[in-house]
């Protein structure tokens, strides 16, 4: 369980965050939805530890961790990003990507850096045909998108971890490859019950899964609707919809 | 005949010395991702440091090591400056390089004379190569197997990407640091090898070692951009070059100039040689 207590995050003088009050309990799948610059990437800097609280506490079960940074996060907060570029190491090879990312809450020294290749996801790669040798030793920059973006959402829970959270991981990819990944990505988060919270634009995705969707506008966090309000809600109740009328006008 | 085979034994002698600050640049600016200027004063440091212990009747086998360890003091310097006091990569080592210039004038004056002291290549002294290719060759070798380890791992993504060291809740700054480290020293290793090579130091000596790193690494990077025997062939090939420039009877005061020269032409050839594409071999 991770509780907020009116955190609030300042950027250049300027509120981002508002008095932000919130629980996300274990097995949580809270989806995100809001306007542009309402804060949503801020919330998750702020929950990962990029930036840190100007006011108010945060904990986990009942540890304070306000004032742990991003790294000292890091063992049970696990991220995707909405750039595939900042979920691997392009120049690296897909199976030294994936050994790379079990390194994670270990200490590293001087073994050969193909020791901690997590084998126990040969299956997962299988499913992707990215489990074949020729595959393996490709370099990561040479996958498409959407192949990268699935392969970094398996490095991010190569160690299953407390929080997961995604940042509209879908938002540079075409609608297969979105399918894909969210398909992949929602079968492996229920598999391993992960607490995991998800930014989107897209409200038909909100509505589609998750227990949770969190609305939030202008820093603060204006709506909380669980599952079963969630199927009396339509997509325009979350953030509005395109109003094509004024268009053609 | 023999002549040229002579000639042929310099520039390859050279050309191995100076690969270590080929395998420095390499580190720093392949790997990391730094454009490090530090490499410049950690020359001289390596340079000044072997000279002083030396002719004070300090062993070389333990005044070598210790030059070593200096430049890697100096690429801690640098690396602080940058990430402990945000000055940005080049500011960081330019303040070290600068700094650097003062301290190795007071180590060992603008030149000092090793003399007949006792140095690495004492007792071979005309086949000094068979001493150099051993030293290279086991540093190079050292090298490429730290780059597979797991450190070796982390410093490649320090350069990519330091946001993956992050989430892997490792410190990307003392991963800077580290190659920073290993790079100065290895440039203070090519220094303390030259200045015994040559006899003296040369405060002058260390003028431009950046670009002649830079040269020999553009060069090896026609041959191959992994971290192998290609740095070296790199480094051959640029003392081949300026070598050529004597037979050509061109004033030595203008290699540096033929210098940039020659690395504005390699990389208006850039096409043919694409830059910052390393990969990891395993």
């Amino acid at each position: 369980m991770i509780r907020f207590n009116n955190v609030s995050v300042t950027i250049n003088n300027k509120e981002i965050l508002k008095n932000i009050s919130c629980t996300i309990e274990d097995g949580d799948f809270i989806i995100i939805v809001g306007p542009n610059g309402a804060g949503k990437s801020t919330f998750f800097d702020m929950i990962s530890g990029k930036r840190l609280p100007s006011s108010g506490s945060i904990f986990l079960d009942n540890t304070e961790i306000t004032h742990l940074n991003e790294q000292q996060r890091a063992p049970f907060i696990s991220r995707l990003f909405q750039n595939p570029q900042l979920n691997g190491i392009s120049s690296m090879t897909i199976a030294q990507n994936l050994a790379l990312s079990n390194y994670k809450n270990k200490t590293t020294w001087l073994r050969d850096g193909m020791s901690q290749f997590p084998h126990h996801i040969t299956e997962q790669l299988k499913k992707l045909n990215l489990g074949s040798e020729k595959l393996l030793n490709t370099p990561m920059k040479d996958l498409s998108g959407g192949q990268r973006q699935v392969l970094a959402f398996i490095m991010a829970t190569v160690i299953p971890p407390r929080l997961f959270m995604l940042d509209e991981p879908t938002a540079a990819l075409d609608p297969t490859a979105a399918t894909t990944l969210l398909q992949f990505a929602i079968q492996s988060i229920k598999e391993h019950k992960m607490t995991t919270l998800l930014i989107t634009h897209d409200p038909q995705l909100a509505l589609t899964i998750g227990n949770k969707i969190w609305i939030l506008e202008n820093g603060t966090i204006t709506k909380q609707y669980n599952h079963k309000d969630s199927t009396q809600l339509s997509a325009a109740d979350l953030i509005g919809h395109i109003e094509y009328n004024k268009l053609t006008q | 005949m023999f002549a040229e085979l002579l000639i042929a034994q310099g520039i390859i002698e050279r050309g191995l010395i100076f690969s270590l600050a080929v395998m420095s640049i390499y580190i720093s600016s392949r790997i990391i991702r730094f454009d490090d200027l530090s490499v410049e004063g950690s020359f001289g440091l390596g340079g000044a440091l072997m000279a002083l212990l030396i002719t004070q009747s300090c062993p070389w086998w333990i005044a070598l090591p210790l030059a070593t360890c200096s430049g890697a003091l100096a690429g801690l310097a640098t690396g602080l400056l940058h990430t402990k006091l945000k000055l940005n990569n080049l500011i960081s080592g330019i303040v070290t390089t600068t700094a650097l210039f003062s301290i190795n004038l007071k180590i060992a004056g603008s030149n000092m004379i090793i003399g007949n002291k006792a140095t690495l290549f004492s007792s071979l002294p005309s086949h000094k190569i068979a001493l150099l290719i051993p030293v290279i060759m086991f540093v190079l070798l050292s090298i490429q197997w730290l780059l597979k380890t797991e450190f070796g791992f982390l410093l490649y993504a320090v350069g990519d990407n330091k946001q993956m060291l992050t989430n892997l809740g490792k410190d990307a700054d003392s991963y800077t640091i580290a190659a920073l480290m290993l790079s100065n020293a290895l440039t203070a290793l090519s220094g303390a090898l030259f200045v015994q090579y040559v006899g003296y130091f040369s405060i002058w000596a260390s003028v431009g070692i950046l670009i002649i790193a830079l040269a020999g690494l553009i060069l090896s990077e026609t041959f191959g951009k992994q971290f192998s025997y290609n740095i070296i062939i790199g480094a051959i090939i640029y003392q081949a070059i300026i070598a050529t420039t004597f037979e050509f009877n061109i004033d030595p005061e203008w290699n540096k100039l033929i210098t940039a020269l020659l690395i504005i032409i390699m990389i208006a050839l850039k096409p043919l040689t694409t830059q910052h594409n390393t990969k990891v071999t395993s």
